[in-house]
């Protein structure tokens, strides 16, 4: 009984509400500021235009505009690459230095030979007539590299037989450079 | 509801023409709105912003009936928005006074219609215990008088989930009813 009487209660409300429509007082109000708004956010689009128009306005074929922007736009990325690259490479470079230590007694016979094969291509490319050094000079100076890189060899072996002229000689190095200096 | 012609016409970026929509769905926004959320001032809001919404994407809508419903679901979802921020800062509490009020209306049962605060008032006291969801779902289904399968492609919801929120939606009011009426 007593939910029966909770129904009809809850219907005549319900009844109530539906037929009751909110209405809305104010609605030219909200029109203008839905106006105001949105000419606002209009605006805001039409200044871009106008700064594109600005930047652009010498050429007003759209596909010429936007293969002009589409080319700045590349022109930007390969920029960025390029200076990323070389950043890269400067900063191996420096790594190369700190590691080797740059100076006479780490000049190995890897780099004298790497040095010698440019020598020699550099004679391919560049025929005798026209260059400073004439070709008696060039062989010379190859025939001198080879002498040198022999006695290099010689010299080596004869450290590495002799333990005792080994140590003096690391010993003299390690006065020379301040580090201790192994052969 | 409105002419889908005049929606092309806006799609063009005519301002007097996106007036006559803006009046033309004002009403019924508003009147969703205030049924949700029982505050005039919220309501307006969230028209407003649904007008602007509406501007936003005028280019979406391919007829007027997808127009009605795109509006109801954007109303819905910014009312349901705004009921999940009210619940964390504000409850309306009833007091005995406005409860005798309401079952003196009710034994009456005026032929006139209420007065937008008292649709507020009685709306917020038969929902203030209930959580956003079952408040959307009971709106929508008891007073708008939608089905089950507009609430679900409206909000998103599934139908058992519709079917289960207005189930603890109406014995919640039933309860406080019995209590106070």
């Amino acid at each position: 009984m007593k939910m029966e009487k909770g129904n009809e209660k809850y219907d005549k409300v319900l009844e109530m509400l539906r037929k009751s429509e909110p209405v809305l007082t104010s609605a030219d109000e909200i029109t203008e500021n839905v106006l105001k708004i949105i000419s606002g956010k209009t605006k805001k689009r039409a200044d871009l235009t106008e700064v594109l128009d600005f930047m652009f306005s010498w050429t007003y074929n759209v596909w010429v505009r936007r293969s002009l922007i589409t080319a700045a736009a590349v022109m930007v990325i390969i920029f960025i690459y390029q200076q990323g690259v070389i950043l890269n490479q400067i900063n191996q470079l420096s790594r190369q230095i700190n590691d080797s230590g740059w100076n006479a007694s780490t000049v190995n016979m890897r780099y004298i030979n790497n040095s010698t094969l440019l020598f020699r291509f550099r004679e391919r490319l560049y025929p005798a007539g026209k260059t400073d050094i004439s070709d008696r000079k060039v062989e010379e100076l190859l025939r001198s590299i080879d002498q040198l890189k022999k006695e290099y060899k010689d010299l080596h072996e004869l450290i590495e037989n002799d333990p005792e002229l080994k140590r003096l000689i690391e010993k003299r190095l390690s006065e020379i450079d301040g580090n201790k200096t192994k052969l | 509801m409105t002419d889908l012609q005049l929606i092309e016409e806006c799609r063009g970026g005519n301002f007097n023409n996106f007036r006559k929509l803006v009046e033309q769905t004002s009403p019924f926004a508003f009147s969703l709105a205030f049924r949700m959320l029982g505050d005039e001032d919220l309501a307006k809001d969230v028209v407003q912003e649904t007008m602007v919404t509406i501007w936003q994407k005028l280019n979406k809508i391919r007829s007027a009936e997808a127009y009605t419903t795109w509006i109801r679901k954007v109303v819905i979802n910014k009312c349901y928005d705004c009921l999940r921020h009210k619940k964390q800062n504000h409850e309306y509490r009833a007091d005995d006074k406005t409860w005798r009020h309401l079952s003196e209306r009710i034994s009456q049962l005026p032929s006139d219609q209420l007065e937008n605060d008292q649709i507020a008032k009685i709306i917020s006291m038969l929902t203030d215990k209930l959580s956003p969801r079952q408040k959307t779902i009971f709106v929508l289904s008891e007073v708008e008088a939608m089905t089950s399968d507009e609430i679900s492609e409206v909000t998103g919801m599934a139908k058992s989930a519709i079917k289960a929120n207005l189930y603890y939606a109406r014995k919640n009011i039933m309860e406080r009813i019995g209590k106070y009426l």
